[in-house]
């Protein structure tokens, strides 16, 4: 079971080596699916989770994978030329950026099961964690706040593992902000 | 109304092109329910992006949950694309219209 508990001024986070493989793996993918430079994943239940990047080069242009669409979401609702004109000046940045927090994330996980994180460290898995479980959601098709949408899902769906997934990352991310911001 | 009050001020209805092309109007930034991510997260993204106070941000997370949205600020265009891009970066789903 996932520890994490503040240490003084660090939160101290613990995880179990299947722990650090699935952080680790989908905040791989997830970087990959926002153009990151990982390797793919044989794995097939990761390349569920991620899709490879188109190569192009020119305005970038609406995602159509609505997991990426969420990650890079229109800033506005009712205008389109508006909506693609502020996604040419700010899109590679918002991309580069989820991307190098996703990386770093599984790049601390890989590092030890045992770390000692600030509190910028613990804010930045906190966005990682949550763009992961962001596209995890796309994923399943969580479109209420009810679970509904679990009922939703056959026994035999191959997406079922993503299930178990999304629900532990909540309760790692709901526990790294119980830790950061305890006052 | 009580005589000796000040006149009111009579509102006209301006036509909706001068409306839309009013510089003056401010531009409000509105966060849209999302049912993935954690209360707990969008009340942390609004206290650090925002400086608002826990309550304040509390309040604004629960009236995204309950009403589908909330305005959580308002100035220029410029302002507001710049609230759009620092939502969009810790994964809240933003976007900017005029008031």
């Amino acid at each position: 079971m996932a520890s994490i508990k503040r240490r003084g001024g660090a939160i101290r986070v613990h995880l179990r080596p299947e722990e650090r493989m699935v952080i680790s793996g989908f905040a791989r993918e997830v970087a990959e699916l926002l153009g990151g430079t990982a390797a793919p994943d044989p794995d097939p239940l990761a390349a569920i989770v991620g899709m490879p990047a188109p190569a192009g080069e020119g305005a970038p242009e609406r995602p159509t994978d609505p997991a990426l669409l969420r990650l890079l979401p229109d800033a506005y609702a009712d205008d389109p030329g508006g909506a693609a004109e502020f996604r040419r000046l700010t899109e590679e940045q918002l991309r580069s950026g989820k991307a190098a927090l996703l990386v770093q994330l599984a790049d601390d996980i890989d590092s030890a099961d045992e770390l000692d994180l600030d509190d910028e460290q613990a804010d930045a898995w906190v966005q990682a964690l949550n763009d992961i479980r962001l596209v995890l959601g796309s994923r399943l098709g969580v479109d209420d706040d009810d679970g509904t949408w679990r009922t939703s899902l056959a026994r035999d769906d191959e997406r079922m593992p993503l299930v178990a997934a999304y629900d532990w990352l909540a309760g790692l991310q709901e526990r790294l902000l119980d830790a950061l911001t305890r006052d | 109304m009580a005589a000796g009050a000040a006149p009111t001020v009579e509102k006209v209805d301006r036509p909706i092109g001068e409306e839309e092309d009013n510089p003056d109007r401010p531009w409000v930034t509105i966060v849209w329910n999302d049912p993935v991510n954690l209360m707990t997260y969008v009340t942390y993204v609004f206290q650090k992006l925002f400086g608002y106070s826990r309550e304040k941000a509390n309040k604004l997370m629960m009236q995204v949950h309950h009403d589908g949205r909330a305005v959580v600020s308002s100035g220029t265009r410029e302002q507001m694309e710049h609230d759009v891009a620092r939502l969009h970066a810790h994964g809240l789903w933003a976007t900017l219209q005029q008031d």
